[in-house]
C-alpha cells in the first residue's frame, strides 16, 4: 500500500533522506524509530506530497504521490504529532467536517459510532474540542482515518506525551486498525510501543534507514541494545 | 468543487459564530452601525426640516421687506440654502466643515457660511459616528481582525496538514475562507443599505433618488470589503504567523486609511496650491479696478457703456434716454462683476479639479481614497456638489440683481427717489437648485470606479493564486 523507492530528499547539501526503500502491506505496522532529524517526519512528509523529494519515488497504491497528489491522498490519513483540531467544535463536529472534506458522507449516528469505536467517550462526543486531553484529540483522529475509510495511516509521533494509559489504548486502537487491513506507518521515538504494535520495525540514522526486521522475531530487550548500538556508532 | 467550498464556509462561519472574540466583534460592530444609522438619520431629518423652514423665513423675509429702492433691496439681498441629499445620510463628506448658506447680495459673490462645525466644540474634529466612517474605516478593520490568522492558525495548530490530506486543495480552501469572511461582511452591508434605500426613498421628497446611484454607492463599497477579504487571504496565506499576519494588515490598513489620503492631500496641495484668501481677493479687485461698477459713472468703463446705450437708443444724451440709465449701469456692472468673480473661482475649480487629479491617480496606491470619493461624489457632500451648488447659487444672483437693476432702468426715469414694494419682491423668482444629474456624477467618478473594480479583480487574483503556494509548517 505504501511504497518508497530510492527515495532521496536534499535541503542543500543536507541530506535529509538517502535511498529510501520501504514497503508497507495492507495490515501491517510498520514503525519508524530513530533520533531527531533522523528522517522519519521528513519521509512521512514525502508520502503527504507536503514536500517534494530530490529524487526517487513515494507510491501509495502503486500511484506517484508526485504526479498524482489527489489521487493518492483518497488512500490515506493523517495524524500529526499535536493533533490540535478545532477547539470551538465538538469532537462530533471536528469529525463531521474532516469526513466531509474527504467526500464522504455519514450518517449523525455513525459518525457518532465511528467516535465511539475510536474509543472516545460517549460523553465527550458532543463537548468541546477545547477540553479534550491529547489523547482524546488523537482518538478523534482516529475516527477521521475511519471516517475516510483510508487504507493506509501515516502517524508522527502519535502517541508522544499520551499517558501510559492513554498510549496503550491507542497502541490497542492501531491492532484493530492493523486487522482491518489498514496499513500504518509510524514514526515514533517510543521502543516500547513500536515493538508491542508495529508487525514491523525500521531503524533510522541520518536520514538513512540502517535496518529493518519483523518485530515479532525480537525482543524488546534485544531491540533497546540494537538501537542503542545504531545510535553510539 | 462547489460542494467543496461551501461545506469549508459552514465550517467557517460556525467557528466565526462559535467564537466569542468574533461574536463579541461582529456585535459592536453592528450596534455601532445601528447607532450611526439613526444618529445620521435623525440629523438628515432636523436638517431637512431645518432647511425647509429657514426657506420659507427667508422667503417671508424677502417678500414682507419694506418699500424701498430695487438696488437698496440688492444690497440687503437674500439667502439661499444648500439642500442635503438623502445620500448623506451614508456619507457626510466635507458637508460639517463648508458651508450651508450664502448671502446673495450686490456687486459681490460671496462664499457660503455657517457650517455644521463651528456650532461644534473643537471635539467635533474627532470626527461623529456616521455609517461612512463605519464603512470605511470599521469594516475594513472588523475583516481583517475577523481573517487574519485564516491560514497562519491552520498552519500553527497542524489542521492545514490534515485538511489536505483529507482532499481539500489549497484553492478550496482559500475561496471557502473567503466566503465566510464576504458573508459576514454580506450581512452588515446589506443591513446598511437596505435601510438606507428604504429610508431613502421614503424621506426622498426634495430630490428623485436614482436606484443606479444607490447600486453604483454600495457596489463600490462592496468591491473595497472585497479588496480587504483579498489582501487578508493573501497576507494570511504568506505570512509565517498569525502575529505577523495581523501586524502586516494593520499596516495595509493604516496606509490605506490614514496616511495615503494624508500623504496625497499634501501633494495635492503642493502640487496645485490654491491662492490664500488676501491673494484671492486682491486679484478679483485688480480685475474689477478698471471695470464696470455700477455705481461709478465715470471711469472709462462706464464711459465706453453710455455711448454704447446712447448708439443703441439713438441719442445723445441720458437725458434722452426713455429708460433710467443709473439702472442699466448697475445692471450691466453686475454683470462684469459676476464675471470677474466667475473667472476666478473657476481658477479655483480648475485648481480643485487637478487635485483631484491627483487623488484619482493615487487611488492606484490606495483604493480606499477612490471609494471616499465615489461616496462623497454620489452622496452629494464632495467638493463637487459645493461647487455645483455655489455656481447656481452666482448664476441666480446675477438674476436677482438683474431682474432689480432693470426694475430701476424700466421704471425709475425722472423720479428722484423711486422705490419698489411687495409686488416687485413677489415677482422675483425663488432658488431652485438643480440637482445634477445621476448619470452626470457617475461618468464623473467613472475613473475612481474603475480602479476600485481594478483592485478587486487583481487582489483578488493574487489571492487565489498566493494560496495555491502555501506552505506546510
Amino acid at each position: 500500500m505504501l511504497e518508497s523507492i530510492n527515495l532521496n530528499k536534499k535541503y542543500g547539501d543536507l541530506a535529509a533522506l538517502t535511498d529510501l526503500n520501504l514497503s508497507v502491506a495492507p495490515g501491517d505496522v510498520y514503525c519508524l524509530l530513530g533520533a531527531n532529524g533522523a528522517g522519519k517526519s521528513t519521509t512521512i512528509n514525502l508520502f503527504l506530497n507536503f514536500i517534494e523529494p530530490t529524487s526517487g519515488e513515494a507510491r501509495v497504491n502503486g500511484i506517484s504521490v508526485v504526479d498524482h497528489p489527489v489521487e493518492t491522498k483518497k488512500y490515506i490519513a493523517y495524524i500529526p504529532e499535536n493533533l490540535i483540531l478545532y477547539p470551538d467544535l465538538s469532537g462530533f463536529e471536528n469529525l463531521s467536517y474532516f469526513s466531509g472534506l474527504a467526500d464522504k458522507s455519514h450518517d449523525r449516528r455513525h459518525l457518532e459510532l465511528l467516535l465511539e469505536k475510536s474509543s472516545l467517550q460517549k460523553e465527550a462526543i458532543h463537548r468541546r474540542v477545547s477540553g479534550y486531553s491529547k489523547g482524546m484529540r488523537q482518538k478523534v483522529g482516529i475516527s477521521i482515518a475511519l471516517a475516510k475509510e483510508a487504507k493506509a495511516l501515516l502517524l508522527d509521533e502519535p502517541t508522544s506525551g499520551l499517558d501510559p494509559k492513554a498510549s496503550n489504548e491507542f497502541s490497542d486502537l492501531l491492532k484493530t486498525l492493523s486487522a482491518d487491513g489498514i496499513a500504518v506507518l509510524m514514526a515514533t521515538h517510543d521502543l516500547f510501543r513500536a515493538q508491542d504494535t508495529g508487525s514491523h520495525i525500521g531503524i533510522m540514522k541520518r536520514g538513512r534507514l540502517l535496518e529493518s526486521f519483523n518485530a515479532q522475531e525480537v525482543s524488546l530487550q534485544a531491540l533497546e541494545k540494537n538501537y542503542l548500538e545504531l545510535m553510539n556508532d | 468543487m462547489t460542494n467543496m467550498i461551501a461545506h469549508i464556509t459552514k465550517h467557517e462561519l460556525t467557528r466565526y459564530l462559535r467564537d466569542g472574540r468574533s461574536r463579541t466583534l461582529l456585535l459592536v460592530v453592528f450596534v455601532a452601525l445601528v447607532a450611526s444609522l439613526v444618529l445620521s438619520l435623525r440629523d438628515y431629518q432636523l436638517t431637512s426640516l431645518q432647511y425647509e423652514q429657514n426657506l420659507e423665513q427667508v422667503r417671508v423675509n424677502w417678500e414682507q421687506q419694506s418699500e424701498k429702492d430695487p438696488h437698496d433691496a440688492a444690497h440687503d439681498g437674500t439667502y439661499v440654502i444648500k439642500p442635503l441629499h438623502p445620500l448623506a445620510i451614508i456619507d457626510k463628506g466635507i458637508q460639517p466643515f463648508s458651508g450651508k448658506v450664502v448671502h446673495l447680495g450686490a456687486h459681490e459673490r460671496k462664499q457660503s457660511t455657517l457650517n455644521e462645525a463651528k456650532d461644534q466644540s473643537g471635539v467635533f474634529r474627532f470626527g461623529e459616528l456616521t455609517p461612512g466612517f463605519i464603512l470605511t474605516y470599521v469594516i475594513p478593520l472588523l475583516l481583517i481582525f475577523l481573517g487574519f490568522n485564516a491560514f497562519t492558525e491552520e498552519n500553527e495548530k497542524q489542521t492545514l496538514r490534515l485538511l489536505l490530506v483529507q482532499g481539500a486543495t489549497r484553492r478550496e480552501l482559500a475561496l471557502g475562507k473567503w466566503l465566510a469572511l464576504f458573508v459576514q461582511m454580506l450581512a452588515l452591508w446589506f443591513l446598511l443599505f437596505t435601510v438606507t434605500l428604504v429610508v431613502t426613498f421614503f424621506f426622498a421628497d426634495q430630490v428623485r433618488l436614482s436606484l443606479l446611484e444607490v447600486l453604483s454607492l454600495s457596489g463600490s463599497y462592496l468591491l473595497f470589503f472585497i479588496i480587504f477579504i483579498n489582501l487578508i487571504i493573501w497576507v494570511s496565506s504568506r505570512a509565517s504567523s498569525s502575529g505577523s499576519s495581523l501586524t502586516s494588515l494593520i499596516t495595509i490598513w493604516i496606509i490605506f486609511t490614514l496616511i495615503a489620503p494624508k500623504v496625497v492631500t499634501n501633494l495635492a496641495g503642493s502640487m496645485y496650491p490654491f491662492p490664500t484668501l488676501q491673494t484671492f481677493q486682491e486679484n478679483i479687485n485688480r480685475d474689477q479696478e478698471n471695470g464696470l461698477n455700477g455705481h461709478n459713472f465715470w471711469n472709462d468703463a462706464a464711459q465706453d457703456f453710455e455711448n454704447e446705450v446712447l448708439a443703441e437708443y439713438g441719442v445723445e444724451s441720458i437725458e434722452e434716454l426713455p429708460v433710467e440709465f443709473g439702472g442699466l449701469l448697475l445692471a450691466e456692472g453686475e454683470k462684469y462683476e459676476s464675471e470677474v468673480y466667475t473667472k476666478h473661482f473657476d481658477l479655483l475649480q480648475s485648481q480643485y479639479n487637478k487635485q483631484r487629479g491627483v487623488y484619482q491617480w493615487s487611488s492606484l496606491l490606495s483604493p480606499m481614497l477612490a471609494v471616499r470619493f465615489v461616496s462623497m461624489g454620489i452622496s452629494r457632500t464632495d467638493y463637487g456638489f459645493q461647487w455645483h451648488f455655489e455656481d447656481q447659487a452666482e448664476q441666480y444672483r446675477v438674476e436677482f440683481n438683474t431682474a432689480l437693476n432693470m426694475n430701476i432702468a424700466e421704471n425709475a426715469k425722472g423720479i428722484d427717489r423711486y422705490t419698489a414694494g411687495t409686488e416687485l419682491w413677489a415677482g422675483i423668482q425663488e432658488f431652485n437648485y438643480e440637482w445634477q444629474q445621476a448619470n452626470e456624477i457617475l461618468q464623473g467618478h467613472l475613473q475612481e470606479m474603475l480602479i476600485i473594480l481594478l483592485w478587486a479583480v487583481i487582489s483578488f487574483v493574487l489571492a487565489i493564486f498566493s494560496s495555491r503556494k502555501i506552505k506546510v509548517a
